[in-house]
């Protein structure tokens, strides 16, 4: 397992330090003292309480049972939706329906005319182009009208997170406390999956544009609030001892120094929003919005991949036409500034205009209002015939491996059921004082607290029927522990050797760029289903659909990880007769390792967001137990959130972990904590 | 125009109780490990008259760029008060505060501190612009001061498009725009080239000819210290170690450590022909020196003459230097 | 002096660049010019239909391709013959129930009511919101279904006894279920005693969770491609049963104790499932909104053949929902003529 390596290197003392023997012994008796209370609470563990006692039992199930019931029969009368949540569902609703009337008035062409203009105004020319081919290919490939739909609520919802996110970010920059509450809130929000949330959404907000829009903003917030944050924090000491120096006061510091050097960093933020709303676009359709994204719901539930591909493949042009215009770079180098005809800046936003609405005057004369059928292409039946040959060909009878279906037996037999059962096997306190262990060895007593609270926290979670009797959720809570650390072991596995390779070779890493980017915003479900085509049901599909989730994004950031790398090293290390792997495994892995680190931090974070959602390919667990608080919501709401919270709780200490990892402070700086 | 007393700067958890105790004096990582305070600044008190420079020299980690940051509370001293122009600054306001650094003070950064969004009108006009001065006001007083330090029409230019010591004569320009009685330089130079370095330097002694400003110099750089302070203050572990002229300091290092660092320093380039002159008398001269002036401006004049030299000030001999005078400051140089 | 020449030059290539990009619109403009003529006349079903005016009757579609052809038979009569704008929403079956409460959804026009008894109990006995509008006509059943090999192999497995046996059970054992069989549930939100049945009954089976109804047919083309056993629940009518030869496994017959059991949620369910008889519901205000359209949907029915048909044309022919609720509602004029009173 992975949590090997940086165990033992934090027990290594190599750094030279400056301390006093004094002080040293005092550490060294600190140190013995930790190892003897972990030890004496191991113990105590394995004497008493195999299992969850059932005292622990918080009862928040029935608690959240319960004030579902309450929004149910309350919600026509109480005045909390009376005047909040009806006005706002309102204006929401308002917010969509002329956002697609406005998009749909601009007629196809005057879309794709709006998204170069934008792109060339913040990344020039070949971002317009870019841009605009891929807003045309949306309608060559899938339904131009239902995109629109997808676009309206992709665009109010952007519209209100930045609103939201941006001042909290400048709060959150301003106080460490309010950036810790918030860190955990959004952590929260990110990683509680959609399911528990989707009931109670429905029953504030209703049905179809509100309540997706909210859904996406919780999703899509997170960033926002990050990056500006992040932003602000990053402003040089300097700049912000200027302002101070000439008298700024706090909103001149603001305006004036701090949000304009914060600029690309927010922009990044946009740029993630955008993202982020994109991946939660096709569960957002669940509640009837009738857009691009039910297409791929509607296609799966039918078996027909290719319809839903089709569809996933328009969302995804989306994704890449707004990601292209959203994340522009004006500034380049002058070699390229001068071989591209340049327009001086002032002058883009008028010669823009100015197109736009010709193009718009225009297509609403000749009244192009659908997209024209001569220019699509159906890639559904191509698509449905691959798929079909694969499911023909690859399952059984492949010569040596033996086919995918001997693989997910492998996965069940070998590796997910031995390792279920031994975490199921080990008293939970021994869980919960081991897995502290290995956080105070990687970040000391505060990260040790942390996971020992998440851990007692998801005790506290009760049980739920099941097997003919009752399951504690700690089970199922180390079942979907199980499926993480298989999933993530897989993702390193593959995605290591291929990111190095990435980072070593430039041709490599343009052959994978296009895939990895594709891979980025392709929303999951498009190929969930068809892992069980391949997979038979069970967590084998389950963890391959995690697997195939999490890969890209690991290759992406160790390849760059291993890029980033400066080059003087690694020259002084040829100069000294080094070969190629020498240099590789001295020089730039070592030199990449917290990068590396923090993609896996990444990958661990797409896996807990898969494993969820791959309830529905028969993983079940805590992700089964979260889908009923959609599915059933009237009888098993309160499971589904103590379900949901159980995951959130399990990624939480997972995230702090890898964290630690990642950046963990050498003895020195440890000390002064 | 300057004035601090008793001023300590510590960091880490209950600092109050660290100042003028006996745990103060631990060593460094000692007070650090057992009580988790580092002591940046201890019982520093120093005035500054008006029109003087005074430099502060250390060593990095030496204390000087948090004591000119506590100047206008950039930094919160932990305790002590501080006089600018006879206003309290550490018992001001906030409103105060900000009129203080409007007004009063302004400040030149070691990495000049330049707002890269902004164009070089902008950034001059910087403090103006907080104040409240209108746009077509504030923008013609920038250009009079980017012409001041030799940047005439290039207003326009961000400040990525210009050398280092173009963007530190913007720096200095920002600061001058404001018009302040007192100037704060945090090793403005150290960033530059040595030639560059040079220039600026000669800069700011054309500067002080022109505008009569108190300013307050920090740096690491002796030479530059010697060159530019009326007088000097030797810092070191957070305290100062010496504080007089460049010829107290160079001629009566205070300790073991001051006199390392003058050790190398050409004596007559600091000591003034005033300190080694004798009485005035009848001529004949091999010629005349300014009083004030340093000893190595005679030394040609007297090994061409057996002739001593005339000391004058205002036009009135004071006093006079002879070979004797002079070799015996150039002898001490090889000690 | 350096930059400002530069600048110069950069205003130069303005021009050149100016004409650049007004050649590429020019060429853009001439092709979207071309496309235009493709557009076709929006179409309209017959020339006898009223105009479209007033504010549009909502109806849920659940994922299922019954509840689409009736919500498109239902639009086409209404829109037509009412001239009443009719939008349709896809929304998921418990999400219904929120919308019709709420009216943002006026009416669903097939619920089964086995799975939506606390739904029921909520929403229309106890906060009135919604009321029931009767039966739409065909009626359905839940039940365990094998491939139809399974039985001609093992006769004995056509019924729940000769699961009993571990050497039979165990045929349909897989990686998930071990050394028992494994019986499959597909989407989690479809009503389910089978938990219950198969410890009550004592059978050495696994219950394993599919999650969703498209895994669960993914599994049956499995299922019949590899020759491989499996035992699931589903249920008629299902349009699969069009292509894939499913029989359906006996359990024993229904008793009041099991309708006890079901009601009071106790875990002692044994028995078959009960036939669920096809209900249509509104929200309660839709009758004041618009009373005719109230009306026809509340007269709204069909015969099971005649909604096996409309879906033919859907799962069979390849038609859209809509088109096949067009082309039926051509030819059977009689029929939908009964429900406009």
């Amino acid at each position: 397992m992975s949590l090997a390596a940086p165990v033992m290197s934090s027990s290594v003392e190599s750094l030279p330090t400056h301390e006093s023997d004094a002080v040293r012994r005092d550490r060294m008796r600190r140190r013995n003292g930790s190892l003897a209370v972990f030890a004496v609470l191991a113990a105590l563990a394995v004497v008493f309480l195999r299992e969850v006692p059932s005292w622990m039992d918080s009862g928040i199930q029935r608690w959240a049972q319960d004030r579902y019931k309450w929004s149910i029969t309350n919600r026509q009368t109480s005045p909390v939706f009376r005047w909040l949540f009806n006005p706002l569902t309102d204006f929401l609703t308002w917010s969509v329906e002329h956002t697609e009337t406005l998009l749909l008035d601009l007629r196809w062409p005057g879309v794709v005319a709006l998204i170069a203009a934008i792109g060339w105004r913040t990344g020039g020319v070949q971002a317009a182009l870019a841009g605009a081919g891929a807003m045309v290919g949306v309608g060559v490939i899938a339904d131009f009208d239902p995109a629109m739909r997808t676009l309206a609520i992709m665009t109010v919802s952007v519209v209100i997170a930045l609103v939201i996110g941006i001042p909290l970010g400048v709060l959150s920059a301003r106080s460490d406390r309010l950036e810790r509450v918030l860190r955990v809130v959004l952590d929260t929000a990110q990683v509680l999956p959609i399911f528990v949330y989707f009931s109670p959404v429905q029953l504030f907000f209703g049905l179809k544009f509100a309540p997706a829009v909210v859904v996406t903003v919780v999703y899509a917030l997170p960033p926002a609030v990050r990056l500006t944050n992040l932003g602000l924090r990053q402003v040089p000491v300097v700049a912000n001892e200027v302002g101070h120096s000439f008298g700024a006061t706090s909103l001149q510091q603001l305006f004036k120094v701090q949000l304009p050097l914060a600029k690309n960093t927010i922009l990044l933020g946009l740029n993630q929003v955008i993202m982020m709303a994109f991946a939660i676009v096709v569960l957002a359709s669940l509640l009837g919005t009738g857009d691009l994204g039910q297409s791929v719901l509607a296609g799966l539930q039918k078996q027909h991949v290719g319809q839903a591909f089709a569809a996933g493949m328009g969302i995804v042009l989306m994704a890449v036409a707004l990601d292209r215009v959203s994340t522009g770079r004006p500034e380049r180098p002058l070699s390229r500034q001068n071989r591209l005809p340049a327009v001086p800046r002032n002058w883009i936003t008028p010669i823009s205009v100015a197109a736009v609405a010709l193009v718009v005057v225009l297509a609403n004369a000749f009244d192009w209002r659908r997209f024209p059928s001569s220019l699509t292409y159906d890639i559904s039946s191509p698509i449905d015939s691959a798929v079909d040959w694969v499911q023909r060909n690859l399952r059984k009878d492949v010569p040596i491996i033996g086919g995918t279906q001997a693989i997910s037996d492998f996965l069940v037999i070998r590796v997910l059921n031995p390792m279920k059962e031994f975490l199921l096997w080990l008293p939970w306190l021994v869980i919960v004082v081991g897995i502290a262990f290995i956080g105070w060895l990687s970040r000391g007593w505060r990260l040790a607290a942390t996971i020992a609270v998440c851990l007692l926290l998801i005790a506290t979670m009760g049980t739920i029927p099941g097997g003919g009797g009752q399951i504690q959720m700690w089970d199922h809570a180390m079942d979907t522990l199980s499926q993480v650390l298989v999933a993530i072991a897989l993702s390193v596995l593959i995605a290591f050797p291929l990111g190095v390779w990435a980072g070593r070779s430039d041709a490599v890493h343009r052959v994978l760029r296009p895939f990895l980017d594709i891979a980025q915003v392709l929303p999951q479900f498009v190929y969930l289903i068809p892992v069980v085509f391949l997979f038979s049901i069970g967590r084998a599909a389950g963890v391959v659909a995690c697997v195939v989730y999490a890969v890209p994004p690991c290759i992406r950031l160790t390849a760059l990880g291993m890029r980033e790398v400066p080059t003087s090293p690694r020259e002084a290390a040829i100069s000294f007769g080094a070969t190629g792997g020498q240099e590789m495994r001295r020089v730039q892995l070592p030199l990449a390792r917290k990068a590396i680190l923090l993609g896996i931090n990444q990958t661990l974070l797409m896996v807990l967001a898969t494993v969820i959602i791959a309830a529905l390919v028969g993983a079940g667990a805590l992700g089964l137990v979260s889908y009923e608080a959609t599915s059933k919501p009237n009888l098993k709401f309160g499971q589904g959130v103590a379900g949901g919270l159980s995951i959130v709780l399990l990624a939480i200490m997972l995230d702090r972990l890898t964290q630690a990892w990642g950046t963990r402070p050498n003895r020195e700086e440890k000390q002064s904590r | 125009m300057i004035s601090v007393r008793d001023l300590w700067k510590v960091y880490g958890p209950r600092a109050q109780r660290i100042v003028g105790a006996a745990e103060a004096d631990l060593p460094r990582g000692d007070l650090q490990a057992r009580f988790g305070n580092v002591v940046a600044m201890r019982d520093i008190s120093l005035d500054v008259a008006p029109g003087e420079v005074f430099v502060v020299m250390g060593l990095s980690g030496s204390g000087k760029s948090t004591l000119i940051r506590c100047i206008t509370r950039l930094i919160e001293p932990t305790s002590g008060t501080v006089l600018v122009d006879g206003a309290d600054v550490t018992a001001a306001g906030k409103d105060e505060l900000l009129q203080i650094r409007r007004h009063k003070v302004s400040m030149v950064f070691q990495h000049f501190g330049l707002l890269p969004h902004r164009t070089l009108l902008d950034n001059v006009a910087f403090g103006l612009e907080l104040r409240g001065v209108g746009k077509a006001e504030r923008r013609e007083r920038a250009g009079g001061v980017l012409e001041l330090v030799g940047l005439p029409s290039m207003g326009d230019y961000k400040p990525h498009q210009l050398s280092g010591g173009q963007q530190q004569r913007v720096g200095l320009a920002r600061a001058l725009a404001t018009n302040p009685d007192i100037m704060l330089f945090d090793e403005p130079f150290s960033a530059l080239d040595p030639l560059i370095r040079r220039e600026m330097q000669d800069e700011i002694v054309r500067l002080r000819r022109e505008v009569s400003k108190t300013m307050m110099f920090i740096t690491h750089d002796l030479s530059e210290a010697l060159r530019l302070g009326d007088r000097i203050a030797i810092m070191r572990d957070g305290r100062f170690v010496q504080v007089g002229t460049p010829a107290e300091v160079v001629m009566e290092p205070a300790d073991e450590y001051v006199a390392n660092f003058v050790r190398d320093v050409p004596r007559s380039h600091v000591v003034p022909v005033d300190s080694v002159m004798g009485p005035a008398s009848e001529g004949p001269f091999a010629g005349e020196v300014e009083s004030g002036s340093k000893v190595r401006e005679a030394v040609g004049l007297v090994a061409h003459s057996d002739l001593p030299v005339r000391v004058v000030s205002g036009g009135r001999t004071v006093g006079t230097l002879d070979r004797v005078g002079v070799l015996s400051v150039i002898a001490t140089e090889e000690s | 002096m350096l930059v400002s020449r530069k600048l110069n030059k950069g205003e130069y290539m303005i021009f050149n660049g100016k004409k650049r990009h007004l050649a590429v619109a020019a060429v853009m403009l001439a092709t979207l010019a071309a496309c235009g003529d493709d557009e076709k006349a929006a179409t309209t079903a017959s020339g006898d239909c009223k105009e479209l005016t007033g504010d549009a009757v909502t109806l849920a579609v659940n994922p299922w391709t019954g509840s689409a052809v009736n919500a498109q038979v239902a639009k086409a009569v209404i829109e037509c013959q009412l001239g009443t704008p009719v939008e349709i929403i896809e929304i998921d079956e418990y999400a219904t129930w929120v919308g019709l409460d709420d009216a943002s959804i006026d009416a669903v026009l097939e619920v089964w009511p086995s799975g939506h008894a606390a739904d029921y109990q909520t929403y229309i006995t106890e906060k009135g919101t919604v009321i029931d509008l009767g039966l739409l006509g065909p009626s359905a059943k839940i039940g365990w279904y094998v491939p139809k090999f399974v039985v001609d192999e093992h006769p004995e497995l056509a019924s729940w006894e000769g699961f009993q046996d571990p050497a039979l059970a165990a045929l349909f054992g897989t990686a998930e279920s071990g050394e028992l069989g494994q019986f499959t549930m597909g989407d989690p939100s479809y009503v389910t005693f089978d938990e219950q049945i198969i410890a009550n009954l004592g059978l050495p089976l696994k219950y394993v969770v599919a999650g969703s109804e498209a895994a669960l047919l993914t599994a049956i083309d499995q299922a019949i491609a590899d020759n491989q056993p499996l035992l699931m629940q589903f249920w008629k009518p299902h349009w699969k049963h069009l292509e894939a030869e499913l029989v359906e496994v006996a359990l024993p017959a229904i008793t009041p104790a099991c309708e006890a059991a079901a009601a009071s949620g106790d875990g002692t369910y044994a028995c078959d499932y009960p036939v669920d008889e096809l209900m249509k519901a509104a929200n309660a205000g839709l009758e004041a909104k618009n009373a005719a359209a109230f009306n026809v949907l509340k007269a709204f029915q069909l015969t099971t053949d005649q909604q096996s048909e409309i879906a033919g044309y859907v799962d069979r022919d390849g038609l859209t929902a809509q088109a096949a609720a067009e082309k039926w509602v051509a030819d059977n004029p009689d029929v939908w003529g009964a429900w406009l009173g």
